[in-house]
């Protein structure tokens, strides 16, 4: 032991290493990253949209499904839908206390981002491979 | 009258139809459609703002209480001025007439 500890937590608290929900470090770490990626994602992405006003059906499709609008959205949805996931889920951990209703709304936090996220790549990739 | 494409099955049903993007696209491009589509924006920017603010807080800078001010004031300037920046600048960028095509 040292004479002058460097910070504040106990010698037990430090051995056990982790707070009282056993993991979230992998989420925050992972919220942060997906929150770099987000910002030139969602720039392009909002530019790519305003693109798209007023355009008829056969320019749209041709826009995105060209290559390069095609991979920054795929890459748009995948880093905004894991972010959101992460997000909705430390609210629901917040602010629902009642453990069956908490399991529930993460259950239902997961399948939603899923089957939107899936739904809008799968949308993209139509568009691309112009099936 | 068919099930809008919001509906369950909707867009199953309409998928062929040639009506159904110009059903959209007169959603999409009238008034409140835009007033919407330029909302969701201003809400996306304006939590990336929000979001580069916490990224500043992770490095251990910014907590003092005029900093704290300070960012909240340029959060939401930043995301107005943004927002507006994107909209017609990337409108003219994205298609020449695209700033008629937003503001007819």
């Amino acid at each position: 032991m040292s004479a002058r500890p460097s910070n504040m937590r106990t010698p037990l608290g430090r051995v056990r290493g982790y707070g009282s929900a056993k993991s979230g470090t992998e989420d925050f770490i992972r919220q942060r990253l997906t929150a770099i990626a987000n910002i030139p994602l969602t720039i392009s992405a909002v530019l790519i949209v305003i693109s798209l006003i007023g355009r008829n059906h056969a320019a749209v499709a041709q826009i995105l499904g060209s290559t390069p609008v095609a991979i920054v959205m795929v890459l748009f949805i995948i880093s905004v839908f894991y972010h959101m996931r992460i997000g909705m889920q430390v609210i629901i951990e917040d602010w629902v206390h009642e453990e069956r209703a908490k399991y529930a709304l993460l259950v239902l936090n997961t399948f939603f981002t899923i089957a939107v996220g899936l739904s809008s790549i799968y949308a993209i990739l139509k568009l691309s491979f112009g099936v | 009258m068919s099930a809008p494409c919001c509906w369950p099955g909707g867009c199953w049903r309409r998928r062929q139809v040639p009506g159904a993007y110009a059903a959209f696209q007169s959603a999409a491009a009238s008034f409140i459609g835009r007033i919407v589509l330029f909302g969701y924006t201003w809400a996306l920017i304006h939590h990336m703002l929000g979001g580069m603010r916490y990224l500043i807080w992770d490095t251990g800078r910014g907590f003092g209480a005029d900093e704290r001010e300070w960012l909240v004031r340029a959060n939401l300037v930043g995301s107005i001025t943004l927002t507006i920046i994107l909209w017609v600048v990337g409108g003219y960028l994205m298609g020449g007439n695209a700033v008629r095509r937003i503001m007819p």
